[in-house]
């Protein structure tokens, strides 16, 4: 514990080298990624408000009541947010270990759980669609699918990410691309699970609400 | 039509110094066409119209004191493989071709994971090549016939204008 100093202690999930270049390479770089995602944070405050405006236009078609299923919600939040914990140990073992064993077992164990919350999410709009309830059919359809359906996007995308970092791990090591990769990919995890949580509460918990 | 008139012309119009008209803003202190690096040194601006200002005060046109390694990224291809598709991709979905969309998406994120995969993204231009060609630029624009405002559309322009105080 006592060997994390100076600019390891700034960049936690980084065994960086004492090189002033590197850290401030790292800085810019890691905070470019903030701008972005912030950015993919606003879009999905757009999407949100729009979705605020919709649960009463459902024009005939199933609303809220009829097509959330509490239970399938509840397991997929299980699912999504169990992934940020393994993704967490990935980031402690990729700053301490020195095998690379550990840091592989996380990073397959994490878009492992991320596909199988796609797997339930994908049933559940299958089965929803299947229910009268195809995103074209409601204005209030549309605008849940195109939220819920961003996010479950945004998880695709992070799940062949995090593939993509295991070849690179077995093609190039812990070479300092990679490490900053990670730390950037645990970032946008994190954030899909947050807002995975304003999902869970808006949508499915506000839209079950008598 | 713009574009066969400016290659057939470019010979004519060639003015490697430059500065065609006494320009007023930095990027006319420099060649024509510039070095992939821009500005040899990092210019110092302390007012508006800088370049116009040092001409007059015999800034311009002088060597650096100290001349610096420059980093720049290696050449890539990548940025036109993932737009183009990416456009075409755009294409398929607006008009519903569903086969376009998908084969330029896959296009696009191949080649973004594929640029993933490459090492070495910058290099590094020695202080001693900057210095020279930046050298060889000085010595050309020393050996310009300046121009005055009144003949700057002739063939005879080499880039160095005539300035007065």
């Amino acid at each position: 514990m006592d060997s994390v100093a100076g600019p390891q202690r700034r960049h936690v999930g980084l065994n960086l080298s004492d090189h002033p270049q590197e850290v401030r390479d790292v800085e810019s770089d890691v905070f470019g990624f903030w701008v972005f995602f912030m950015s993919a944070a606003v879009l999905f405050a757009l999407l949100f408000a729009v979705y605020g405006t919709m649960p009463a236009a459902t024009v005939g078609a199933p609303g809220p009541l009829q097509m959330f299923k509490i239970g399938a919600a509840f397991i997929e939040t299980l699912l999504l947010l169990t992934s940020s914990f393994p993704f967490g140990l990935a980031s402690i073992a990729l700053k301490r270990d020195v095998r690379a064993a550990r840091l592989v077992l996380w990073l397959v164990v994490t878009p492992a759980l991320g596909i199988a919350f796609l797997a339930m999410e994908g049933q559940d709009f299958a089965t929803m669609a299947a229910d009268h309830g195809a995103h074209d059919r409601s204005r209030f359809l549309s605008a849940f699918f195109v939220l819920v359906g961003m996010h479950g996007l945004h998880v695709t995308i992070d799940a062949i990410w995090t593939i993509v970092m295991l070849v690179q791990l077995s093609i190039f090591g812990r070479d300092r691309s990679v490490k900053l990769n990670l730390i950037r990919l645990s970032l946008f995890w994190h954030f899909l699970d947050i807002v995975w949580i304003a999902i869970f509460s808006v949508v499915y918990l506000q839209g079950l609400i008598q | 039509m713009q574009l066969t008139i400016s290659i057939r012309d470019r010979a004519a119009n060639r003015m490697p110094t430059g500065d065609p008209w006494d320009a007023r803003s930095l990027e006319w202190s420099m060649a024509a066409p510039p070095p992939e690096w821009n500005f040899a040194t990092i210019p110092q601006v302390g007012g508006l119209d800088v370049f116009y200002v040092c001409k007059r005060n015999g800034g311009a046109y002088r060597p650096a004191d100290h001349y610096r390694d420059i980093k720049m990224p290696t050449p890539t291809a990548c940025g036109v493989i993932i737009g183009l598709p990416a456009g075409a991709c755009s294409f398929g979905l607006v008009w519903r071709i569903w086969w376009m969309a998908a084969l330029f998406l896959a296009v696009a994120i191949v080649t973004l994971i594929a640029r993933s995969f490459m090492r070495e993204m910058t290099r590094i231009i020695p202080a001693a090549t900057v210095e020279a060609v930046d050298r060889r630029w000085l010595a050309q624009a020393a050996a310009a016939r300046p121009i005055s405002r009144q003949l700057d559309q002739s063939p005879s322009n080499e880039g160095l204008a005539q300035w007065t105080a």
